[in-house]
């Protein structure tokens, strides 16, 4: 285990959670920025873990958990990060550990060795962003960065019984954001409350002109997470109706249904209407996901070819330089390059990498169908047929993850046969770019002894802070 | 015996001349060989982690010039790609370019007679695409040293990439068709008119086609060329060297060529070894949106048609072909020569603008769009020597000191033309009323009357004897008076031819 030491406050992690740094200063915040922030220090004192993968200055700190940047000191910091030093916080210059750039599901590949769950040593801490879980967790911080591709944030927030929160594709800028799938890439947030990820959430939602893809200023539409979110009475979800897609109940063990179970009559108790609503295509999401992130994966990374920064080549023969880099990323980071690769090849591209954009938008349209609210960017056509009844929802809920953290040693002798499988719930999410939180179910809903397990509440696109009201409904026993 | 007939297509890469680099704030077009190494580059231009493109508008802007001036339809929502590959001048590993979605497609090019085209022709363009263009190798000259150096000045910078359809049938069509297009591009502002630095290179597919045939050949590809010479050299080389295959019964081969020191086409790399470039939609860039208004607004920005510019030419300034070419062919030349024009004899302000101005500027190796002296200070200065207030040979002295003080009064107010000619005392008459000729009048009057033997002996053919009264003249006027001037008051008052 690293321990880990941060100036006069001790910073230690017994989970392998925060990967050791030297402290440095913080870097000179951009104008725009510093602009905003001066009369708001909300974040004063909070102690703050940033992911491995998110640009911080400080020598070797954006390493992306990779063998091949372990070195590599960023000569420029993440707009994320900035904002919150704008505002106070108090970021650490240990980084939370991670899956190499963010490929994984458990924590387990990173160069500085695997996160473990600080609820049971034993077992996984989650991943991609299982440091940033962990960290949380075990008390060290009070709230943490990660990145969320197809569900990195959701499932350790699950396995580690915090919050996770997975914004709408857009909504927190990506500037220096070491990309893993642009397309389908967000930060998250991770913190024991609803509360401090709504904190957190007020000041990343801005615009950034670094960033192109960045959307923040579109309009949220009527507030009714704002509604929920000073409810007192008996009722607080009174008038909300959320879906229970009906594929999402054959995938899931009985352990797991009880507490899905449990989760649903709590909210209808609150007052909210349960209904099932169906999600077409939904059985071709992995694939598409896997696919897509691959592609983009293989990209991304093909600038790592030791020629400009991070490890260097050391061979005078070009050609076997280049091998000597690029074999210095990890076997899981290795496979998804070469899926990626075949994938977009001539002859492969028309049946794999577009028909997998093909079933990306058919899922987005599966969620335009069942939500009240339309999408702000890409509406489907005619959701209302004439005789149909769709039932229409404010939520989607389901649990973020088939089961409880697996044990380290099952996952790593590779027992637990598919890594992507623990993503099905989650991966659907990020492909239509939709923003979710996931919530450790209430005390009561679990028994004494157990293991968390968390329930992710889906919003329509761009209805982030719609998910605010309900989950702290959902948490608040 | 069969006669063949070339079949060419082009793909001409030309730099957008923009202030900043295509998606980052670097310097785009203050990357010329003066700039040391690596000294425009920005974190994104380097594909540093986290980094992220940001679309400079200007390039679209300029990009949608062209597709205009060519008559191509707008793509309203173009996208972009990333075209991999693994080099070391390519810092992302991939180029960012529009490959499934390009900005505009359709168009054409018309060369008529003016061009250099026996007959008026239509040259149809495919599509227009935006692109980034790739950094530069620098292998330094030991050849002990293996070494080779990356420079990144050039990556990135916009390139508008404009592939026609294989319409051409001769190099000279080719050469013809890049002169056209190039000078289109400097004259509507896309792209730079300097033929150096990279700023320009083509890709020529160059087949033949037997004659009457409809298929078409098997087709090699050029790899960047750039200078109009070489193109022509080439061409002619490799059609040559493919109608000698095929006479011999050998087939063409699906080949990438590129150039020996003789200009003469070599194979690169055979069909079985072409890359796979992986196209795929670039994630980290929407949709490039074009709006109606956007269109309307860069169309009013539009200049004149350059074959509507050389009919006007003529008809308006009786301007021969010649001289039409000659303005045409320098960027700013035709807006300098009209305003010059204004309020003086045409042909005149063009003498004065085409030898004597553009001497001078080709003595400072400058052009003229970076030319010190204004459309106005040097009218200021034809005015003095067609005013007769200073004679022709001091108005180009007038001019050279004009360009001196451009260098070394950097900043402040330059003198005119006028001042110059007061300080350095080249007034023929000291800038008196009534000008050189009244003055002169009368000096010779007066030395006429004085010398009324040496009149006499000219008059009986010892013309000789004028250098005398010339002299005297120059004498008078320490130097000042025009000469011929001068010869010509002598002769009419002698009365001698």
């Amino acid at each position: 285990m690293h321990r880990v030491r941060h100036l006069g406050t001790a910073t230690t992690s017994a989970t392998n959670s925060l990967i050791p740094a030297l402290q440095s200063p913080p870097p000179p915040l951009p104008p725009w920025i510093e602009r905003q922030a001066a009369s708001k220090p909300t974040l004063q004192n909070w102690r703050v873990a940033i992911k491995a993968n998110i640009a911080t200055t400080g020598s070797g700190t954006t390493s992306c958990a990779s063998k091949l940047l372990r070195d590599y000191t960023s000569p420029f910091p993440a707009t994320v990060a900035s904002l919150l030093a704008s505002h106070g916080a108090d970021v650490l210059p240990q980084k939370a550990n991670c899956d190499e750039f963010g490929m994984g599901s458990y924590a387990i590949h990173s160069t500085h060795g695997p996160v473990v769950n600080p609820l049971d040593m034993e077992r996984v801490a989650g991943g991609s962003s299982g440091g940033s879980a962990a960290a949380v967790a075990e008390g060290v911080v009070r709230v943490a960065l990660g990145t969320d591709t197809g569900g990195s944030v959701r499932l350790p927030a699950s396995y580690c019984g915090v919050v996770g929160f997975k914004p709408t594709y857009g909504r927190f800028s990506r500037y220096g954001v070491v990309s893993y799938a642009s397309s389908l890439d967000t930060v998250g947030v991770l913190a024991k409350s609803v509360d401090d990820i709504k904190t957190v959430y007020d000041v990343l939602n801005v615009a950034d002109p670094k960033d192109p893809t960045s959307i923040a200023q579109l309009h949220e539409g009527p507030d009714c997470g704002q509604r929920i979110f000073l409810e007192e009475g008996d009722k607080p979800l009174a008038g909300i109706v959320v879906g229970v897609p009906s594929h999402v109940a054959s995938m899931l063990p009985e352990s797991t249904l009880s507490r899905y179970s449990n989760a649903l009559e709590l909210l209808e108790e609150k007052g909210a209407t349960i209904v099932s609503v169906d999600l077409d295509n939904h059985q071709y999401a992995l694939g598409a996901y896997y696919t897509i992130a691959s592609a983009e994966a293989s990209s991304n990374l093909a600038r790592f070819d030791g020629v400009r920064y991070g490890s260097t080549l050391t061979s005078d023969d070009g050609l076997a330089g280049l091998e000597q880099v690029r074999n210095m990323f990890g076997p899981n980071v290795k496979r998804r390059i070469m899926l990626g690769t075949f994938v977009l090849g001539s002859s492969s591209y028309a049946s794999y990498f577009h028909q997998s954009q093909v079933v990306r938008r058919l899922i987005q349209e599966s969620y335009n169908n069942v939500f009240k609210a339309v999408h702000p960017i890409t509406p489907s056509e005619s959701t209302e047929r004439v005789g149909d009844k769709i039932a229409k929802c404010d939520f989607i809920i389901t649990p973020a993850a088939a089961t409880v953290a697996p044990l380290l040693k099952d996952v790593q002798k590779g027992a637990v046969v598919d890594e992507c499988a623990d993503d099905v719930m989650t991966v659907p999410v990020s492909l239509a770019g939709l923003p979710a939180i996931v919530v450790p179910v209430g005390e009561s809903a679990s028994k004494e002894g157990e293991l968390p397990l968390g329930m992710q509440i889906i919003g329509q696109f761009g209805r982030d802070a719609d998910l605010f009201g309900i989950s702290r409904v959902l948490t608040k026993q | 015996m069969t006669k063949y007939i070339p079949v060419i297509g082009l793909e001409v890469h030309a730099q957008i001349k923009t202030a900043t680099k295509l998606f980052s704030a670097s310097p785009a077009f203050a990357s010329r060989l003066t700039d040391a190494p690596n000294s425009n580059v920005s974190l994104f231009d380097a594909a540093f982690p986290g980094s992220l493109p940001i679309l400079n508008k200007d390039c679209v802007r300029l990009a949608l010039k062209t597709a205009l001036a060519l008559d191509s339809s707008i793509n309203k929502r173009s996208t972009f790609d990333r075209k991999h590959y693994f080099y070391p001048d390519l810092p992302h590993g991939y180029q960012i370019t529009q490959h499934f979605n390009p900005f505009a497609k359709g168009g054409h090019l018309s060369l008529t007679k003016h061009d250099g085209l026996a007959n008026q022709k239509l040259f149809r363009i495919q599509q227009i695409q935006i692109e980034q263009d790739s950094g530069k190798l620098i292998k330094p000259n030991f050849a002990a040293t293996p070494q080779v150096h990356v420079d990144l000045n050039r990556a990135g910078v916009g390139v508008l990439e404009i592939v026609t359809e294989p319409d051409f049938s001769s190099a000279d069509e080719v050469v013809a068709f890049m002169k056209k297009m190039q000078r289109l591009l400097w004259h509507i502002g896309a792209s730079s008119s300097d033929m150096d630095e990279g700023a320009w290179r083509c890709d020529v597919n160059i087949s033949v086609q037997k004659e009457g045939s409809s298929e078409y050949g098997v087709r090699t590809e050029l790899k960047h060329v750039s200078k109009f010479s070489v193109v022509k050299t080439a061409i002619e080389f490799e059609v040559a060297r493919q109608i000698e295959l095929l006479e011999k019964g050998l087939p063409v081969l699906q080949e990438t060529m590129g150039l020996d020191e003789n200009g003469h086409t070599v194979r690169l790399r055979g069909k079985e070894d072409a890359p796979d470039y992986r196209y795929m939609p670039e994630p980290d860039l929407p949709a490039m949106v074009i709006t109606d208004a956007l269109i309307d607004h860069v169309r009013a920005t539009m200049p004149e048609s350059l074959d509507v510019r050389r009919e006007r030419l003529e008809t308006e300034y009786g301007l021969s072909a010649f001289h039409i070419g000659v303005l045409m062919d320098e960027p700013g030349a035709v807006e300098y020569y009209e305003e010059l024009a204004k309020g003086r004899d045409k042909a005149k302000a063009l003498s004065w603008l085409t030898s004597v101005l553009f001497a001078q500027l080709n003595k400072n190796e400058i052009r003229l769009l970076q030319c010190p002296v204004g459309v106005h200070e040097f009218g200021q200065l034809i005015d003095l020597v067609e005013g007769g207030k200073v004679s022709g040979l001091r108005g180009k002295d007038v001019l050279r000191i004009m360009f001196e003080n451009s260098l070394t009064l950097e900043g402040a107010k330059k003198p005119s033309a006028l001042d110059i000619a007061t300080q350095q005392d080249w007034l023929i008459g000291g800038g008196a009323e009534g000008g050189a000729t009244d003055l002169l009048e009368k000096l010779i009057g007066d030395l006429i009357n004085k010398h009324p033997d040496l009149v006499k002996a000219i008059k009986g053919g010892k013309t000789r004897k004028l250098k005398f009264f010339s002299g005297e003249v120059m004498k008078a006027t320490k130097g000042k008076a025009d000469p011929v001037l001068v010869d010509r008051i002598l002769k009419s008052k002698i009365g001698v031819e």
